[in-house]
């Protein structure tokens, strides 16, 4: 399956925001209202899965889902209710999320957001308008579909970056950054970006690395059956040793009734009380 | 007494959450907590459930003790540990239906498995602990029943019990910690390391033996009874070294990704990090690795709640003070969130007390108290005058429901209107509109529309022309006054039902509509000129330079060529719509500037200048007949 990608060159957008409302009017997203958990009415919200950031100098960086490659919050989802489709997209399955909100701690570009209004809540975010392209009724996204002056444009990921290379081979001093954002961020995301301005504000830190963030978890993950059964095993093996042991020591002093108890209760006491440290 | 004073407060603590309870699952989170998207994960999850879980740790220290260590002499306080474990357990399943926005779907990670997540790791453990546990304590049940059979059975499988139990405790400990391990970025450096897991599990092992200590010594004094003071002692000394592998795995950790030094003297956070190892760490080290210190009792409690208290707080940072810098959020848990906390931790207390009085937890049950208006409760019928004189109301049953109600009504009262009826959005703040008086001249000659100069009050007399009053509106809620012929909007739409159109339309938060509320359209950009249409037509992406000729200079309509440079005959014969200079090559960018800038002007002056047309170009109905009519498709000259 060919990897679908959104390549946004923030030099072209003019900030008119109609990739926003034709992302509510597709999506049927409601009305953008100010709640008390949000910055701001124009920010990302479970209404609004892409917005405009505006920066200085008019410059417009469109903010939403990248898709990541090895995305962390289909890493973290305990039911996956989160899914990564073959073409790249991060999509949700609200049927079985159990609103945990882990993927939402997990993000490393703080994306998801949260229907806290309602008592039935469910994770909002882009989702590349994968259900519209793969019933057939678009043939691309809808922000990418709209935007007047393709700033935002809907491709293979690899003809996309091919592009974006060509760019900033093209015009090096239309791009202040000499880098495809998102080519190798987090171990690559299907949105880049090109840019003439630092784009690292979209994420929590301005370097997130290039490794992808669900390898961090699993290094402790993959060793838990082997721990629970060392953790097992030893514990058993313990219990036996010592009870051989106190047995051991009961048949020396097998004269005295109640000598075994008082004896057993003090000789492994102190080699024990410092395996427990471990 | 204490006993009964304690029970008391802790049904206050229970009759507080119960309103909230019931808003929690009415109106959702959003109505009861400060949680936000930035802060996802609040003092539910922090608290609760990893300090819940860690504060259960005893259970599986002290059984490890008895039952795989062999030291016997722990065995007196096993029972309180295990129940203490299986309540703590309980308070975090039940916790976790209070935070989980769908809790219905809490079963889900049994039959949809993701061996990659750390909280599918967590779920497991929790469901398959919170049984052991059960099974576990279910002897002390059972001895109160007639089931000696099944009680002899889980007596003989106690070991396997406990050793499954200890791998579980093993992972689930650790996994909390795992949990973070995927937000490096999130979590502040002084918290955050590839070695949470260990960290966590390490000091649930302290925190286990430190919170016996705590319990017991809170039973003890609570039921007036003595302590096993030379039991805690040596769970003290334990407990104490323990404490110092924490310490150096912690802080060589710290010193190895050299964040030690940079962060503990310049920032909050280091400070914080300071004094949560001074209470977790160093004070109760000193105290538990002293034999002359930890033989003194106030020093010995003292430490013990120390550690319980700092290990909370080292969960309640990693669950969430650590991340505020890093997602610039400001959460402050509401007073909601700390009464369903304390409510669930209270009722788990009383949970506890009703076991210690009812079933042999403690090898030295607790003395019956006999309270004195118990006794004269039975005195509640006086036979000679035959007058029922009732039950006093001082007995515990009657006194604690008094109690919860009390504190149901007084919970009640506090809930926020937010709460009580869904969360509401906030209104977005604009400025108050401002009268001000403007002189509507008509514009220069050869120029449309009219001239309007906004002018002082005092300015008034030496005018000619009488000043209109005018509105400044902050119409589209960004402190850009825009002036807004107030009297127009109110001819147009029907004089006096006019006012509810803006000011009470069911946008009962919205101080005054916002223009955009009817000019919905009014930032999209017309199509009077079809770009695309015009770079198919000359050959797609090679066509750019045909007008935007200058590459140097940016893609903006100044720079490229008048509509008529290359459309010389565009005027249709009879158009109304004629040539003029200085419009020309002036796409609008919206409606609101068309309508504002180009089309109303011009028709305004047309009229002026067409006497056969007067009273009807500026109308606009004059095109638009109908919503959605074509007719104005016929005023659009064709092309080609």
């Amino acid at each position: 399956m060919k990897e679908m990608c959104i390549l946004t060159d923030v030099t072209r957008c003019i900030g008119c925001e109609k990739c926003v409302t034709a992302c509510k009017e597709l999506n049927q997203t409601g009305t953008d209202r100010f709640w008390s958990w949000q910055h701001a009415i124009n920010d990302l919200s479970a209404s609004r899965w892409t917005t405009i950031v505006p920066k200085p100098n008019n410059v417009y960086v469109r903010q939403q889902c990248r898709h990541c490659l090895h995305p962390a919050c289909v890493s973290v989802c305990p039911v996956g209710a989160l899914k990564q489709t073959p073409e790249g997209a991060v999509i949700y399955d609200s049927k079985i999320c159990m609103g945990c909100r882990y993927c939402m701690m997990a993000c490393p570009y703080g994306i998801p957001r949260y229907i806290w209004s309602d008592p039935i809540p469910y994770v909002r975010k882009c989702i590349m308008c994968y259900d519209h392209i793969k019933k057939g009724t678009v043939k691309e996204p809808a922000c990418t579909a709209v935007c007047p002056t393709q700033a935002t444009v809907f491709g293979e990921r690899t003809a996309l970056l091919e592009e974006a290379h060509r760019r900033l081979r093209d015009n090096p001093e239309r791009y202040r950054f000499q880098k495809v954002w998102g080519e190798d961020e987090v171990g690559g995301t299907s949105v880049l970006y090109l840019s003439n301005i630092d784009l690292s504000f979209l994420g929590w830190k301005p370097d997130l690395g290039n490794s992808p963030l669900p390898l961090k978890t699993w290094a402790t993950l993959q060793t838990v059956p082997y721990t629970f059964a060392i953790v097992g095993a030893a514990m058993f093996g313990i219990h036996k040793v010592i009870e051989r042991r106190m047995e051991m020591s009961a048949a020396e002093t097998v004269e005295k009734e109640n000598g075994p108890s008082a004896t057993s209760d003090h000789t492994p006491s102190q080699p024990t009380t410092e395996e427990t440290k471990e | 007494m204490r006993v009964h004073i304690c029970k008391g407060i802790l049904w206050f603590f229970v009759g507080l959450a119960v309103p909230v309870a019931i808003v929690r699952f009415i109106h959702g989170l959003g109505a009861t907590t400060n949680l936000s998207d930035t802060t996802p994960w609040g003092f539910w999850i922090g608290f609760d459930v990893l300090g819940g879980v860690a504060l259960a740790a005893g259970g599986f220290v002290i059984a490890a003790s008895v039952h795989i260590f062999h030291l016997k002499k722990f065995k007196p306080i096993l029972r309180p540990a295990i129940l203490t474990a299986f309540l703590g357990y309980g308070l975090v399943a039940t916790a976790l239906i209070f935070d989980l926005g769908l809790p219905w779907n809490i079963w889900r990670p049994t039959i949809h498995w993701q061996h990659h997540s750390a909280l599918f790791e967590v779920a497991w453990c929790v469901m398959l602990y919170l049984t052991v546990l059960g099974l576990e304590f279910l002897p002390v049940v059972l001895e109160k029943l007639p089931f000696k059979r099944t009680l002899m059975f889980f007596r003989r499988s106690t070991l396997i019990l406990v050793i499954v139990g200890i791998m579980l405790s093993t992972l689930h400990q650790s996994s909390l910690g795992t949990l973070f391990l995927i937000m490096p970025f999130r979590l502040n450096p002084l918290w955050y390391s590839p070695f949470l897991p260990l960290m966590f599990f390490i000091s649930a092992i302290f925190l286990g033996l430190t919170m016996v200590m705590t319990e017991s010594i809170s039973t003890s004094w609570l039921y007036n009874k003595q302590a096993e003071w030379h039991l805690l002692e040596k769970l003290a000394k334990a407990a104490g070294y323990v404490i110092g592998l924490y310490t150096v795995i912690r802080l060589g950790d710290l010193l190895f990704r050299g964040v030690l030094t940079s962060a503990v003297v310049t920032t909050w956070e280091g400070r914080l990090f300071l004094f949560e190892m001074v209470v977790s760490v160093i004070v109760p080290m000193l105290i538990f690795l002293n034999p002359t210190l930890r033989s003194k009792r106030g020093l010995l409690a003292t430490g013990a709640f120390l550690t319980v208290f700092g290990v909370v707080l080292h969960r309640l940072n990693v669950g969430g003070i650590a991340t505020i810098t890093s997602t610039g959020a400001t959460y402050i848990p509401s007073w909601m969130e700390f009464s369903i906390s304390i409510g669930l931790v209270s009722a788990a207390g009383l949970v506890f007390l009703f076991f210690v009085e009812n079933l042999s937890v403690y090898e030295e049950p607790p003395r019956k108290e006999v309270n004195e208006s118990e006794k004269l409760s039975t005195l509640f019928y006086d036979s000679l005058s035959q007058v029922r004189l009732g039950r006093p109301w001082s007995g515990s049953l009657q006194l604690n429901s008094l109690i919860v109600v009390l504190a149901i009504a007084l919970s009640f009262s506090l809930l926020p209107v937010d709460a009580l009826w869904g969360s509401r959005p906030v209104p977005v703040p604009t400025q108050n509109a401002r009268i001000v008086q403007a002189l509507v001249q008509p514009a220069d000659e050869g120029l449309p529309g009219n001239r309007i100069s906004l002018v002082s009050p005092g300015a008034l007399q030496q005018s000619a022309i009488a000043p209109v009053e005018m509105l400044l509106i902050d119409g589209n809620r960004n402190s850009t006054f825009v002036l807004f012929p107030h009297q127009d909007h109110i001819d147009r739409h029907g004089q006096k039902d006019a006012c509810k159109l803006c000011h009470h339309m069911n946008k009962p938060l919205n101080w005054a509509t916002p223009c955009y509320q009817c000019h919905s359209d009014m930032y999209d950009p017309t199509d009077t000129f079809d770009h695309d249409l015009h770079s198919a037509k000359m050959g797609g992406n090679t066509s750019c330079q045909k007008c935007h000729r200058d590459r140097n200079l940016p893609h903006t309509k100044a720079n490229t060529p008048a509509c008529f440079d290359c459309h010389q005959q565009m005027e249709a014969k009879g158009s109304l719509v004629t040539r003029r200079p200085e419009r020309e090559n002036r796409m609008a960018p919206g409606y609101m500037a068309a309508m504002h800038e180009l089309c109303i002007p011009c028709h305004s002056w047309e009229e002026k200048a067409r006497t056969e047309w007067q009273g009807r170009l500026s109308l606009c109905s004059r095109c638009h007949q109908v919503e959605g009519d074509v007719s104005i498709q016929a005023w659009i000259p064709k092309l080609d």
